[in-house]
């Protein structure tokens, strides 16, 4: 028969728990059974009233103790801190084990002839008890506490940890992001600018040239000069409307040089932003390797089979019912650690799984990579049909501007060739590198993008 | 003098008490029915395996005891009475009865054989193998009175329940002062793990209410009190030892190696630096881990700031030195890394082998592997890049060139000096085990871990009790993970360990047990440790130092020491 009746300090608990209901873990297991068990054996055991009676109150204020002692044993296992209680658990675990072993020890030191009951009994349950805790020094509840403990609070930090990394990442990304943007747009405002001012620095030309031409063709016919168009004064003019598009084209190759290196700096940061989340990422599956939930729920088995043990283990009927309740109680602080932790893991795995952690997910890889936008700049570039355009102002030079040479005599012709290959030599070298920088920013461009997706595979 | 004095006070004890009694029937003293001997005795338990014979350790001497001004010591084991010895046999009976001598219901034992007030008895005493007979009376238990007819300690006090202004009164006072005596003087230091100077500090806290005593309450009662107090003092400071140059000289062999081995460091790492001058650059500020031009700084090598643990983090266990700021930049040693494994590795050689003391500063000089890195920092995720360790000045004291040394580690600068550290020859196979003893501690001052581990056994014996015991012959390895932590204390709190006892040979296993069974024998060594205080080199004990040391031979082999512990 389990004995009902609460020490003073459990009463208070149990009605400070049923007042309290938001703090039902107060109301703690009763571990009366050995103690009715006790009392039983030593009712029906042999021996004189005083020695009973000696014996009585020494097993009231051992079961005192006992129970405080498991309730010690409880508090370290609940403790939330990193710092390893393992040894803390063995050592309390031990001082009641001792003290186990001496309970009865003076018990009977008032009685004159001791009679073999009184001593029998004494021996007995001494040693009984003392069984009992070397059974609870050995179990490795503490031991799980810290494993699942340490795990918890080094999951909790890694989560905030990630949380910074990824913001940094992103920060940085998208930093790099509107550069490129920035730096795309530049480039094509650069070149509407330039390509509209070329078209008409062309068309004029060609219009001053055939102008000139004919003028010059007139007055060869008609032997009469004219006076003022010579092939140097065409030359001349050719040169002087051709002199501020040269200048322009000049100027833009130089900036297109600059931006292509900006373009190849933001492809290097950008690639080591993946690199460093690559990093992180390896990072996360060195971590789990010895942080991995699994670890706890393992600890957690290990702990309910030690326990588990030591109830089967208990030599008595009363030792193994109140065994089983301590082991109840240890497991469910146990338990306490293990639901947070779970929590804790739940909002890892919650963060990080497709980010640092397991295959990457589409959205995060779309966030760092951005495949629409690099596609959107090699658009920008490609669309223009720069190179095309540049041939063809190209050939345009070096057709005269399509302006038909013929009318002009044989000799005037050539001279007048001679002059025009001087005047545009200068345009057709910056239409040249011109065309280059095009090509180059637009290959950047390209393999900027394939880099960047290829980073991620 | 004083001793001299108290212990001559203490020899007038039972003249003075039989004046006293004298008085019986008076106001001062009446006697019970109750015949004692007045001491506390306890079973000897098997925690020393049974040496010896059996019985019953003294553990008290009543102030009051015919036994007083004996032979009879604390920690005396009584192994019979007149022609009564005491054996095994009729153990169960003497505990459950406890009227053996010194047990609670001794006076039943008195009673039935008629004893009176008086009456001579003779005990038969073992103390270290020897057995000798101490003759003492058997008084009547006494009730006592002060002069104002008060319950006292004494005769004419000082009265049970008064305090005369300090602060418990006598009897829970003086019941105290007999427990902490008792359990000092009975084995103190080897059987309850006194510490003694904590001990000693309160037992001179004590001095004010002796002399209390002895001034107010003058008789027999405080020249015992005072001869006790005066004896746990003395055992408690134990006697002064004194150190020549010569002694102390293993401590200035350690000083004079750390120093040159710092020497080493400092030249070691100017010739480092002036090997990489080409390579070295300014560290700060640092470029951008993500933006700059990495090209420009990837294999460059770098002298980073001095750092200490406010250097370290940890991210979920993982473990990384942090130099710089947000201003400058960040760079980053991993602890994991193998370059980092190896300093760490020269760190441990350099406790071993020269001095257990080195500090936690780290001057790092490191090459940018070009790799950026993202750490967090605080609560904030920082870039900066990483370095690899390719050199390290540890505690401004030992410097390691990582890639010296061979695959399995590095060598700090002065190693290769340190060989020839023998602290004499070792001892023969025919050693004590004192002389094991002393070798143990000769080599652990002079740092010759070789030797020292050589004297430690590889066996292990686990001893189920009842002849069952397993037998492992090759447990141990290179002596006990104990040897920098020993350094440090015979470096530092330490001054000299000596041999108090040695303990009497005991046969664990007879080697029939199986076949192949080894013959175990074991000895107990007691030893003391020597620090240095106001009062002088003087005996020092704690947790930190192991008073009581277990050796064992086997086959009649050399003695071994079997403890885990080096100091």
């Amino acid at each position: 028969m389990r004995n009902l009746r609460l020490p003073q300090r459990r009463r208070v608990c149990v009605i400070l728990a049923l007042l309290v209901a938001s703090a039902p873990d107060e109301v703690l297991a009763d571990y009366g059974a050995r103690k009715s068990e006790a009392m039983s054996e030593l009712d029906k055991a042999t021996m004189t009233d005083a020695e009973r009676a000696a014996l009585e109150k020494a097993l009231e204020t051992y079961f005192g103790g006992r129970e405080d002692c498991f309730e010690g044993l409880i508090a370290v296992v609940a403790k939330t801190d990193e710092a390893a209680q393992q040894a803390t658990f063995r050592d309390r675990a031990a001082v009641c084990a001792i003290g186990a072993s001496q309970v009865l020890d003076r018990a009977l030191d008032d009685i004159d002839d001791v009679s073999i009951g009184a001593l029998g009994f004494s021996s007995v349950f001494s040693m009984q008890e003392a069984t009992f805790y070397q059974g609870l020094i050995g179990i490795g509840v503490a031991d799980a506490r810290d494993q699942i403990v340490t795990i918890q609070v080094r999951l909790a930090h890694m989560t905030d940890a990630l949380d910074a990394k990824w913001l940094r990442l992103k920060q940085d990304d998208e930093q790099f992001d509107a550069k490129a943007a920035a730096l795309t747009a530049e480039i094509r405002e650069d070149y509407a600018k330039v390509l509209r001012e070329a078209a008409e620095a062309h068309a004029d030309t060609a219009e001053l040239l055939a102008e000139q031409v004919k003028k010059l063709a007139e007055s060869e016919l008609s032997d009469i000069s004219t006076g003022n168009v010579t092939v140097d004064t065409i030359v001349s003019g050719v040169k002087s409307a051709l002199g501020p598009l040269i200048t322009q084209w000049q100027a833009v190759n130089s900036r297109m040089g600059v931006r292509a290196n900006a373009y190849r700096a933001l492809f290097a940061s950008e690639l080591r932003v993946l690199v460093v989340f690559e990093d992180v990422r390896e990072d996360v599956r060195d971590f789990l390797e010895d942080n991995d939930w699994p670890k706890a729920d393992a600890a957690y088995a290990l702990a309910r089979t030690g326990l588990d043990a030591f109830v089967s283990a208990a030599r008595t009927s009363g030792q193994s019912s109140d065994a089983s309740e301590l082991r109840g109680d240890l497991l469910e602080q146990l338990a306490i650690h293990l639901k947070r932790g779970a929590d804790v893991y739940a909002t890892f795995v919650s963060r990080n799984r497709g980010r640092f952690e397991g295959a990457l997910g589409p959205d995060i890889e779309e966030q760092l990579v951005e495949h629409a936008a690099w596609e959107q700049y090699a658009r920008y570039i490609e669309g223009y049909g720069l190179d095309t355009k540049l041939r063809d102002w190209h050939q345009h030079g070096t057709n005269y501007f399509n302006v038909s040479l013929d009318p002009l005599k044989s000799e005037t012709r050539e001279k007048l060739k001679v002059g025009l290959r001087a005047a545009i030599e200068q345009l057709l070298r910056e239409l040249k590198t011109a065309e280059g920088a095009a090509r180059t920013i637009e290959q950047l461009v390209k393999e900027g993008r394939d880099a960047v997706a290829e980073a991620l595979d | 003098m004083v001793i001299s004095l108290v212990a001559t006070a203490a020899g007038c004890i039972p003249s003075q008490l039989s004046k006293l009694m004298g008085k019986e029937g008076g106001d001062m003293s009446k006697r019970s029915a109750s015949i004692v001997s007045g001491l506390v005795t306890t079973e000897e338990s098997a925690e020393e395996r049974d040496i010896g014979p059996y019985g019953f350790r003294v553990t008290w001497i009543a102030w009051d005891s015919g036994f007083r001004g004996t032979e009879l010591r604390i920690g005396d084991r009584i192994v019979g009475i007149d022609a009564h010895v005491y054996t095994r046999g009729e153990r169960k009976e003497l505990l459950a009865h406890g009227t053996a001598i010194g047990n609670y219901a001794e006076s039943s034992y008195w009673a039935q054989r008629g004893a009176a007030d008086g009456r001579m008895v003779t005990l038969h005493v073992w103390r270290k193998g020897k057995t000798f007979d101490v003759t003492g009376a058997l008084r009547a238990e006494r009730f006592y009175y002060a002069d104002d007819g008060r319950p006292a300690l004494a005769p004419g006090g000082p009265p049970r329940l008064g305090n005369d202004g300090f602060d418990a009164a006598w009897a829970s006072w003086y019941e105290r002062f007999v427990q902490d005596t008792s359990r000092i003087l009975d084995g103190g230091f080897r059987r309850h793990g006194v510490n003694n100077r904590t001990a000693l500090e309160a037992i001179r806290a004590q001095k004010p209410r002796i002399d209390h005593l002895t001034a107010h309450y003058p008789g027999p009662f405080a020249v015992t009190t005072t001869a006790d107090w005066q004896l746990v003092h003395d055992v408690l400071l134990g006697a002064e030892r004194t150190f020549t140059a010569a002694d102390l000289e293993y401590r200035r062999l350690g000083e004079q190696r750390a120093a040159d081995v710092a020497e080493a460091a400092r030249s070691g790492r100017e010739v480092f630096l002036a090997a990489h001058r080409q390579d070295l650059i300014e560290p700060f500020p640092a470029v951008d881990p993500i933006a700059g031009n990495l090209d420009r700084v990837r294999g460059k090598i770098i002298v980073l700031p001095a750092m200490t643990n406010r250097n370290w983090i940890s991210e979920g266990g993982h473990g990384y030195l942090a130099a710089g700021d947000r201003q400058r930049g960040y760079y980053f040693v991993d602890s994991r890394s193998t370059p980092f494994g190896r300093v760490l590795l020269a760190e441990h050689r350099y406790r071993e082998q020269v001095s257990p003391k080195l500090g936690n500063t780290y001057e790092l000089i490191g090459r940018i592997t070009g790799a950026p890195s993202l750490r967090y920092l605080g609560d904030v995720a920082v870039t900066g890049l990483e370095v690899e360790v390719v050199g390290a000045t540890v505690g401004g004291a030992m410097f390691v060139d990582v890639g010296s040394g061979d695959e399995q580690e590095a060598r700090f600068a002065g190693q290769d000096a340190l060989t020839a550290v023998g602290g004499g020859a070792p001892p023969g196979p025919r050693a004590t085990p004192s002389q094991i003893m002393r070798a143990a501690f000769a080599a652990l001052k002079v740092g010759d871990q070789q030797a020292w581990s050589e004297l430690y056994a590889p066996w292990y014996l686990s001893d189920h009790g009842g002849g069952r015991f397993a037998y492992y012959p090759a447990w141990n390895r290179g002596g006990p993970d104990d040897w920098v932590r020993a350094r440090r204390v015979i470096l530092d709190d330490v001054y000299d360990v000596e041999v108090a006892d040695e303990g009497l040979v005991q046969r664990l296993t007879s080697g029939e047990e199986f076949e192949g069974a080894p013959v175990i024998d074991q000895v107990l060594v007691e030893v003391e440790h020597i620090g240095k205080f106001p009062e002088g080199y003087r005996p020092v004990t704690g947790v930190e130092m192991k008073r009581v040391w277990t050796l064992q031979r086997i086959d009649g082999g050399p003695w071994r020491i079997t403890d885990q512990r080096g100091i």
